[in-house]
């Protein structure tokens, strides 16, 4: 796939650019490149973070993989910061974890290669 | 809040993937058996074969070329067979898919017919064998990148040059253009940030200016022309309120006889990639298809409009952006803008140019939806003149006229109005 590494960085600014969107103020991130995937770890404060935002990221992230829709929209992705392109992002993984606790929220996403 | 979620739950491929796909058939084979029943099979094949034969330039009507029988046959024929190859395809049926093959529809009213989509159809083909990958990572680039099937027929039927030149050049320009289309269409989506709906046509308007001039550089000038069918608004009204209702009703039915969460799709902008069937589900997806396409039917017959073979495109491809991003709270604005500016320019509301502006101007819809009903007034009313005006630049080789417009607009307007709005904020 052309692109590959761009895309994964895309995916990290569109995920940051949410959470900042949401009220994160403390975001870690962690990219980590395997054989045969990459893994990206955001953890992030959820102090000012609503419900309804978790519920639209998760929605979003559950959606299933499209490389047709990838292939003709991902350069989309982080390049608004008044809206978002979390389905996008959800068509571009091919899984995801995320748990919260009361201060803290870690989401982990996996994009085969 | 506490939450813990591990893998993506939903099923794959979605439960009512067979209905999606079942309802794009029906859709189609609907346009067939309304043409079967406005002509005889001999009137239908000889349309046929004149909408083929035909330069196919904007604004070419093909219910004025070929009757109704032969340009509902058309676009129904034409939407099935591409249904088939989605199919074929493995393609996931989105909202996407819905835009993709609703436009696909209605251009085949004017300017797509059984002939023409396939050059471009067949570069892109050419384009994802360099690139060592399926065509299905680019089938919705080849399916919108038919907006410039004229240029090949341009050439293939010209008056100005003879077969044995014109037929390759077409056949060649064709193949080109599906070549350099999907890298191009990707890469734009940045200059308008996904809002103006119709990105290909935005790509395809770039393209056609640069071609033309390099044609009209050797002497060569394509140019516009205005066919255009009239007097069946009876008629096309039935068929399309009929249309629309079932969808309405369908959707009603299948959401447990209630519109329940059916206002949740006015909070989305549109903007791209706001695909309602995979965010909200199919069914609430079809009551927003079917009220769209009863609005934009309303407004051209509110206006004094022609229901013609290219208004009906205008409509269908409104409906099947109402999967795609469209909602009545974010395309009303931009018939009002459009209004506004019909009645205060030099044009008349319900010419032929000015209803496919005010239904094709609806790309402009993301803006309405994200900036509020003034802004998404604005666009419109910017539009009509940009769209009237760029025509020249492609001399009609472009079918998406109004996407190229729209994408000069949202481009010209967006990041004006960020910036203002930031202001604000802080």
């Amino acid at each position: 796939m052309r692109h590959n590494k761009k895309r994964v960085s895309k995916i990290v600014d569109e995920l940051i650019s949410y959470f900042f969107k949401i009220g994160s103020k403390n975001i870690h991130i962690d990219v980590l490149e395997e054989k045969k995937q990459y893994v990206i770890t955001f953890s992030c404060d959820t102090k000012n973070i609503k419900e309804s935002d978790i519920n639209l990221l998760v929605r979003c992230l559950n959606t299933y993989k499209s490389e047709e829709m990838e292939e003709y929209y991902w350069e989309l992705t982080g390049e608004c910061d008044t809206d978002s392109e979390l389905s996008i992002v959800g068509m571009m993984i091919d899984n995801f974890e995320i748990s919260i606790n009361d201060q803290n929220m870690e989401l982990i996403l996996y994009r085969k290669k | 809040m506490r939450f813990k979620l591990k893998g993506k739950t939903k099923p794959h491929p979605s439960v009512d993937e067979k209905f999606r796909l079942i309802f794009l058939i029906l859709f189609a084979c609907s346009l067939i058996l309304f043409g079967l029943l406005a002509d005889s099979p001999q009137e239908i094949i000889y349309g046929l074969r004149r909408i083929i034969l035909d330069r196919a330039v904007l604004i070419t009507d093909y219910i004025k070329i070929g009757g109704i029988g032969a340009a509902f046959v058309n676009a129904g024929l034409i939407t099935l067979i591409f249904v088939f190859i989605l199919y074929k395809m493995k393609i996931h049926i989105s909202g996407a898919t819905y835009a993709a093959i609703f436009t696909m529809a209605g251009f085949s009213f004017f300017g797509k017919n059984l002939f023409n989509v396939w050059f471009i159809f067949l570069g892109v083909f050419i384009y994802a064998k360099i690139q060592r990958v399926h065509l299905s990572r680019y089938i919705y680039v080849a399916l919108y990148g038919t907006a410039m099937a004229p240029i090949s027929t341009e050439f293939i039927f010209s008056d100005q040059l003879p077969v044995y030149f014109g037929l390759p050049l077409g056949v060649f320009l064709g193949i080109l253009i599906g070549l350099i289309l999907p890298p191009l269409a990707t890469h734009l989506l940045k200059v308008h940030q996904g809002y103006n709906l119709y990105n290909v046509g935005f790509t395809a308007g770039l393209i056609s200016t640069i071609f033309v001039a390099l044609f009209k550089s050797y002497g060569y000038i394509p140019s516009t022309r205005l066919v255009y069918s009239k007097g069946n608004n009876e008629l096309f009204s039935y068929f399309l309120f009929i249309l629309f209702t079932i969808m309405v009703v369908i959707g009603y039915i299948r959401n447990n006889n209630s519109l329940k969460n059916y206002f949740k799709i006015f909070k989305y902008s549109g903007r791209l990639v706001s695909d309602f069937i995979v965010l909200e589900g199919v069914n609430l997806t079809l009551i927003n298809m079917g009220i769209n396409g009863i609005i934009a039917t309303i407004y051209v017959l509110l206006v004094g409009g022609e229901l013609s073979g290219p208004a009906i495109g205008g409509i269908f491809t409104i409906v099947g952006f109402s999967a795609f991003g469209k909602h009545p709270k974010n395309i009303i604005p931009i018939f009002l803008g459009v209004y506004l500016g019909a009645i205060t320019k030099i044009w008349n509301i319900n010419d032929p140019s000015i209803i496919l502006a005010a239904l094709f101007g609806t790309s402009l819809a993301p803006i309405a939806g994200e900036f509020g009903i003034l802004i998404g007034i604005l666009a419109a009313y910017i539009h009509l003149s940009v769209t009237l005006s760029v025509v020249s630049l492609h001399g009609g080789l472009n079918l998406y006229n109004n996407g190229f417009s729209a994408g000069l607009v949202a481009a010209f307007l967006v990041p004006i109005i960020s910036a203002l709005r930031r202001e604000e904020t802080s």
